[in-house]
């Protein structure tokens, strides 16, 4: 490709060289020129030997200048990158269009969840911004007026699927829903699922009964009073409200046929900013937001970043990891980056010894499970720097040369290593069940790798980390631990 | 001289010839040699048969007269439609749809967007949906079932186009396709927009 950029711009040059030496020629020629001389005849007309206009010339230099310049200042001959260090992501329309960045992170930066979605309600901009969001990004779904249709939840009713309190909300959009209800036919007879039709299309038309085969097969999702479960998504069956119709035929049809509805995630295609105005926005939508806001669980810190206002609990964590995640004490690793889901996990392995170190053991062993999920909850809300796209050398068969690299991004098959790659992601950037390690300190990779090798470190999954560390020789994982730190 | 060259039809030709060679030498040639570098740095994956067979039907159905999958490097564009194409992303694809009429949105990461269930609604009946949509309806789609032996005669044909297909890939295919319906076959190409291309972190802003 380099090559190829060369000599398009080797003949580019050549080209304006050509134009120029052609222009000044005919400038020289011109001097001589007599405009009472006769070139030619042709029947009758005579072709004078007239000197070309100067404007001509003066056009001319002013585009040979212009061409230098251009290239002078942007990108344009082979690899060149221009003077002004312009970018091709920098070409903004040029419209007035506000930054809200600003205000958010103000409001985040000083208060409690609760003060935060107080204060983004009453930010005009903010629940603009959320509105042109939705009707990018979710009207098609949910309807304009975010009134929902058939299949698609109201988001402006009392019903929620999964709870309707900003952090609710703000989970919906950042992870996506997968409502799944089995399906019936074959497991339950005929009789039982018009029995179950009847007993669930009657359920709002008068006060609640139990019924066995409700009791037996439903309560577990839906809830003993019917009332719905927001974890599992499964709605309330007692109100007048429903999302794949209301006719009896509709009903036996999603009994016995099942249902699995889908929302999908925008947590990677729209920023943490984004997502807050969304959901202020449609917080805004209901009748009484503030009871929406009430509604949160108290003291949480998932969005807000006020230090002084920490609980007690996240003070101790955050003498040593802390308060950014990124690591005050050496040896402490860096929490920002690691998803809720597997720090939520690695509490439970100290408290329950799989995972064995002295320092962490003591600490969690106090904690109770409200405690630990805080914890989750605010060390994955943390931003962690972001990790750039390594593109490793290759030799020509493909494989990659530097040794550490491949065993990250294609591990080494005839010793049976998986890419670090395939479970930790593409660029280490971690998932829910497994970590980050770009960017983790060195020392503590090393330490986590001898450990699984010692037994000190257990309770992975399916022994995953185990069987890897297990092939790997001991200046593998010093270097692999390196590399792995330096992953920015 | 200068009259001999006015006078000469061969001068003449012989150099336009060369002024436009030499466009085609600047512009048209290097083209030419990028594919495996490109290849190299991509990220986008050649299609499965069911997408390439739905892909077929976007083609045959003119989807692209009124769609574009061409994000352009504008901020508005971006906000809206996603990461913007490059240049890589489209090493597997014979021919290009990029299109350049927007009556409908853009396409090029709608995979991202939407469900399976959606797609399918808003085909057969767009207006059920987004009521002041101005889409065609496709119900049909959802009733032709596929012509297998299309399929396998358009990944062979792929495949001398230079798309990595397998042999056994190209064999295997006829099982993956069979009994689905040329509806089915245009959504999960659909669902494959903007998917392998995907970049973490944010595309919409
Ligand atoms: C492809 C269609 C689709 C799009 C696009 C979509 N949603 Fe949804 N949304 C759904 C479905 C379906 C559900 C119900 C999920 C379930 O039942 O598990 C849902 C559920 C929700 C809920 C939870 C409702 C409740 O009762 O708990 C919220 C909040 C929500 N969506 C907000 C949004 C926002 C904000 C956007 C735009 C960023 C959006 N949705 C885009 C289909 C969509
Ligand atoms: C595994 C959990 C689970 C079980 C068990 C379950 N459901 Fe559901 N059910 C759901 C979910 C989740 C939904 C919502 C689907 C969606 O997201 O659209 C649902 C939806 C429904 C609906 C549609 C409601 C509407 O608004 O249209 C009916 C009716 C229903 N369930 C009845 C039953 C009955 C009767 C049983 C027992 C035989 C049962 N469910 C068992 C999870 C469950
Ligand atoms: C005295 C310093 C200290 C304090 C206080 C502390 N930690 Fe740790 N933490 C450590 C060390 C050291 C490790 C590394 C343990 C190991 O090597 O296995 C660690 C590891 C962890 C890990 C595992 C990280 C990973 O990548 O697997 C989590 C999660 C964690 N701590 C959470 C917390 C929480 C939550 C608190 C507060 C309740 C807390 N820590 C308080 C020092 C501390
Ligand atoms: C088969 C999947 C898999 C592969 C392949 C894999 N890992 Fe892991 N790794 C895991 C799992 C699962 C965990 C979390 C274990 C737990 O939950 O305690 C983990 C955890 C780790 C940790 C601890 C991080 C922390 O924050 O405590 C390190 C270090 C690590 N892996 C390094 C590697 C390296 C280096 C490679 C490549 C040579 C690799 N892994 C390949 C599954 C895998
Ligand atoms: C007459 C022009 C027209 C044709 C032909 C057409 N569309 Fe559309 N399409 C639209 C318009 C207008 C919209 C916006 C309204 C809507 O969502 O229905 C749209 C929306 C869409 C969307 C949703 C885009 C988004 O971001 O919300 C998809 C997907 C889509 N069309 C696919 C197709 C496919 C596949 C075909 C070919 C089978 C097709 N369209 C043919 C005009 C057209």
């Amino acid at each position: 490709m380099e090559s190829m950029n060369i000599l398009s711009s080797v003949l580019s040059i050549i080209f304006f060289f050509i134009m120029v030496a052609v222009i000044y020629s005919q400038f020289r020629k011109n001097k001589t020129a007599d405009s009472n001389k006769t070139i030619e005849q042709f029947d009758g007309i005579d072709e004078k030997d007239a000197p070309i206009p100067k404007v001509f010339f003066v056009a001319y230099l002013i585009a040979f200048i212009g061409a230098i310049v251009y290239v002078l200042l942007y990108p344009s001959l082979a690899s060149w990158k221009g003077f002004i260090g312009w970018t091709e992501n920098d070409d903004a329309y040029v419209a007035k269009s506000i930054d809200i960045n600003n205000n958010i992170n103000a409001i985040i930066n000083a208060n409690t969840d609760e003060q935060v979605f107080t204060l983004l309600q009453k930010d005009p901009l903010v629940l603009q911004s959320g509105k042109s969001l939705f009707g990018d990004n979710c009207s098609a779904c949910h309807g304009q007026d975010a009134k929902g249709q058939y299949n698609y939840p109201s988001l402006v009713d009392k019903d929620w699927l999964y709870g309707g309190s900003p952090q609710d909300v703000y989970t919906t959009i950042h992870n996506g829903r997968k409502g799944k209800m089995p399906a019936w036919k074959g497991v339950l007879s005929g009789k039982d699922i018009d029995e179950l039709t009847q007993y669930v299309s009657d359920l709002n038309k008068g006060p609640f009964k139990s019924n066995a085969l409700f009791d037996a097969n439903c309560s577990s999702c839906h809830g003993k009073d019917a009332q719905g479960t927001h974890g599992v998504g499964a709605p309330n069956l007692t109100d007048d409200i429903w999302l794949h119709g209301s006719a009896k035929a509709d009903i036996k049809r999603n009994i016995e046929n099942g249902m699995s509805n889908e929302m999908p995630d925008f947590g990677e295609r729209l920023s943490r900013n984004q997502i807050l105005s969304l959901t202020s926005y449609i917080v805004s939508l209901q009748s009484e937001p503030q009871d929406n806001i009430d509604f949160m669980q108290a003291n949480t810190y998932i969005f807000s970043r006020n230090e002084q206002q920490l609980p007690a609990v996240l003070t101790a964590c955050v003498a040593c990891h802390g308060a950014d995640g990124l690591g005050a004490l050496p040896g402490a690793p860096k929490l920002a980056g690691l998803k809720q889901a597997y720090i939520y996990n690695q509490l439970n392995l100290f408290v329950s010894g799989l995972r064995k170190n002295a320092t962490m053991q003591n600490i969690v062993a106090g904690l109770d499970v409200k405690d630990k999920l805080l914890a989750a909850s605010y060390f994955s809300s943390l931003d962690s720097p972001a990790i750039s796209k390594i593109t490793p050398e290759k030799s020509a068969d493909g494989l990659i040369n530097d040794p550490t690299e491949r065993l990250i991004f294609q591990g080494d098959w005839q010793r049976a290593i998986p890419a670090c790659s395939t479970c930790h992601g593409q660029e280490t950037e971690g998932s829910p069940s497994f970590p980050r390690l770009a960017g983790q300190s060195s020392d503590y990779l090393e330490k986590q790798l001898f450990d699984w090798r010692t037994g000190d470190r257990t309770g992975d999954q399916g022994h995953m980390m185990q069987n890897v560390v297990n092939k790997l020789t001991d200046d593998e994982i010093k270097s692999l631990s390196k590399y792995l730190s330096k992953m920015k | 001289m200068e009259e001999s060259i006015s006078k000469s039809v061969m001068a003449f030709i012989t150099i336009t010839t060369v002024v436009v060679l030499f466009s085609f030498f600047v512009w048209v040639f290097p083209g030419f040699f990028f594919t495996n570098d490109l290849k190299e740095i991509t990220t986008a994956k050649p299609y499965t048969a069911l997408e390439l067979a739905g892909r077929d039907v976007y083609m045959a159905e003119g989807c692209v007269a009124c769609h574009t999958q061409m994000v352009r490097n504008l901020e508005p564009e971006r906000k809206r439609y996603g990461r913007p194409n490059k240049m890589e992303d489209d090493v597997y694809e014979f021919n290009f749809l990029w299109s350049s009429q927007r009556t409908g949105p853009d396409l090029t990461n709608i995979g991202l967007k939407y469900t399976e269930g959606w797609h399918k609604q808003h085909l057969i009946n767009p207006q059920a949906i987004v009521p002041a949509s101005i889409m065609p309806q496709y119900p049909w789609l959802f009733e032709k079932k596929l012509n297998v032996s299309h399929v396998i005669a358009s990944m062979k044909a792929m495949k001398k186009l230079g798309v990595p297909y397998t042999d056994t890939q190209i064999e295997n295919s006829s099982s993956k396709v069979e009994g689905k319906t040329k509806g089915d076959a245009l959504v999960a190409y659909l669902m494959s927009l903007g998917v392998d291309t995907r970049e973490k972190g944010g595309d919409l802003n």
